[in-house]
């Protein structure tokens, strides 16, 4: 038994990596596709020429550029956010014990939307300086919205339905406000707001890239250093996991609140890119099951893959129109998550 | 090891439903926890797990509160299996055994950890499934990897939440069985909650009968399962046979 459960963990290890390997290889397929498209080797020329100049010299000044200024950001941001959501998704789902929860169902979606119309509203623009104050405008809704919906539900014995009930009043609630700012706004800014809530990568930076890269990875640490727990957490009730001596409000109202950091400052830098934060999990969990040493690595993997599918498809697809990626992926994931429910593999998340 | 329960009483908002409950019991005892719905067993098991702590009274484990250990330690002390054993993710059946080492883990799962749940396994019969999807195997069977998670937990105390419930004649029986196995090899005191009187009966040490939140009677089977404590404490109309010295209860 041991033994064999050794191998296994070996193999799930040699996929993950293998994983790893087809990531980095399409994230340099969606290098060179795009409304100008580049060939394979003078994308690599261009890489390298950044990465190791003595020995690559800069061949096509503005292939160079078209790499590393607009394309690379994009690329990695989409692939950063689609990993933050995914497992942000995984955690939250092992949480309330809820194969349908994503960060989204606590509201966080429609309070990064309201806060953005709101930014717009009162004059912040999709470009230059104000795009931060749209950011951040998303970013104070979606958290205050989350630490809410946490606070309220966990009153007096909260349970996970509460909180699933409590965001889900939440979300309707938020929807109404952005709802009535669309109804009053002009319609130059109407455009800015549903540009904001269709998501996109479009205004990418290299410096938001390397932020996300970085929380993305103190979270993974903290999430992998709690694998044990949330295994725990997402097998049995409550009071079960209680004897087991974890702290359960505890542990739920730390990561919880991580989850809602991490998906609030993806969402306030790329707009409401949805329904990864539940397909990515699910995609993960058919691949290496449900212990979360293997699920939480897998989903960032699953979550990167589909939106930088579903980014690449948007860029490439109707060119030189670019889809936003939130509209993209809806039609990339409803498919996938249809399949997981009608086919067998519905088991894994039962 | 000794546990004690001295007066202790819980009540849920205006609903008392534990009243001065007292008991004690030893390392390799088998005590069954009898009597009516919502008589406040599962609420009696509660206070000891301390998955409730609003409780009056004192819970000592060799004279020592439980409210003074720390989770951990308490996690070690005491393991439970519970009434429902529905999973929401369903995960390998040997991975849900190495969990009842979660007191002990710290990173992850040592070598030490992989032999003890390997162990418990194999106690339970469940080798086989050890690979199997926990969501894909029978209420019995998921019943006897809970058992052996608390085995894995290496606890003094186990207690048991009407872990026969679900299951048909053959899988009661060899629960018991395997209770009373555990309790005489690992030397721990096991508490458990049931409905079969026969079962219990049969099978227990000791047996503690239980009525709106109170203990009306505790002694040997032989002593506590008579006509009269019965029909106090059921309302029902059964007549008791003598096997040796073990009641066996019948329906009039």
């Amino acid at each position: 038994m041991k033994e064999r459960l050794l191998a296994y963990n070996k193999r799930k290890w040699q996929l993950l990596f293998a994983c790893c390997l087809l990531l980095l290889v399409l994230m340099v397929v969606s290098l060179c596709l795009g409304s100008s498209g580049i060939p394979l080797s003078d994308t690599m020329q261009a890489i390298l020429a950044r990465l190791l100049p003595g020995f690559f010299p800069v061949v096509n000044e503005t292939n160079y550029n078209i790499v590393w200024q607009l394309r690379l950001p994009r690329i990695f941001l989409a692939v950063i956010a689609g990993a933050g959501l995914s497992v942000s998704g995984t955690v939250m789902q092992a949480l309330t014990r809820n194969p349908l929860v994503s960060p989204f169902t606590v509201g966080i979606s429609n309070a990064a939307a309201f806060g953005a119309s709101l930014a717009i509203l009162l004059g912040a623009s999709l470009f230059g300086a104000s795009q931060a104050a749209i950011s951040a405008g998303a970013f104070i809704c979606a958290v205050l919205c989350a630490v809410f919906v946490y606070f309220i539900s966990n009153r007096k014995n909260g349970s996970t339905v509460r909180l699933i009930l409590i965001g889900t009043a939440m979300t309707y609630l938020f929807s109404a406000m952005t709802n009535t700012i669309q109804y009053i706004i002009n319609d130059e800014k109407l455009s800015s707001v549903l540009h904001w809530t269709f998501g996109s990568f479009s205004k990418a930076t290299p410096s938001q890239a390397l932020f996300l890269f970085g929380l993305l990875f103190v979270v993974m640490v903290i999430f992998m250093k709690n694998s044990w727990v949330l295994d725990a957490m997402s097998s049995g009730s409550d009071d079960v996991v209680k004897t087991l001596g974890i702290d359960v409000n505890k542990k739920r109202i730390i990561l919880g609140l991580i989850t809602v950091f991490l998906t609030a400052c993806i969402i306030s830098m790329c707009g409401v890119i949805g329904f990864v934060g539940i397909v990515g999990p699910h995609m993960a969990r058919i691949a290496t099951g449900a212990e979360h040493k293997f699920l939480i690595p897998f989903s960032a993997f699953t979550g990167g893959l589909l939106i930088l599918v579903s980014d690449t498809a948007g860029r490439i697809l109707f060119s030189p129109i670019v889809m936003p990626v939130g509209i993209v992926v809806a039609y990339v994931g409803v498919p996938i998550f249809l399949h997981l429910i009608l086919s067998k593999k519905e088991m894994y998340f039962k | 090891m000794n546990l004690s329960v001295e007066n202790v009483s819980f009540h849920y908002k205006t609903n008392q439903v534990l009243k001065n409950v007292s008991l004690c019991g030893t390392s390799g005892e088998v005590i069954g926890i009898l009597g009516p719905n919502g008589t406040g067993k599962t609420t009696l098991f509660k206070c000891i797990g301390r998955i409730l702590d609003k409780y009056s009274g004192e819970i000592r484990i060799d004279g020592k509160s439980i409210l003074d250990l720390s989770k951990n330690e308490l996690a070690k002390t005491i393991a439970f299996v519970p009434q429902d054993t529905s999973v929401s993710f369903a995960i390998d059946v040997y991975h849900a055994i190495l969990l009842g080492r979660t007191p002990y883990v710290r990173l992850g799962a040592t070598e030490r950890d992989l032999e003890i749940a390997q162990q418990a396994a194999m106690m339970m019969g469940l080798e086989k499934l050890a690979f199997q999807n926990i969501a894909e195997i029978s209420g019995g069977e998921r019943q006897r990897v809970f058992i052996a998670r608390a085995i894995a937990q290496e606890p003094k105390i186990m207690i048991l939440d009407e872990p026969t419930s679900a299951l048909d004649l053959k899988y009661q029986i060899s629960t018991m069985k395997m209770v009373r196995k555990i309790a005489e090899e690992k030397n721990i005191l096991v508490i458990i909650a049931m409905h079969d009187l026969n079962l219990a009966s049969r099978f227990t040490d000791r047996i503690l009968l239980m009525k709106n939140g109170v203990i009306v009677s505790d002694g040997t089977p032989g002593e506590v399962l008579n006509e009269k404590t019965i029909q106090d404490v059921y309302d029902v109309d059964i007549g008791v046979q003598y096997m040796g010295e073990i009641p066996h209860i019948y329906i009039k």
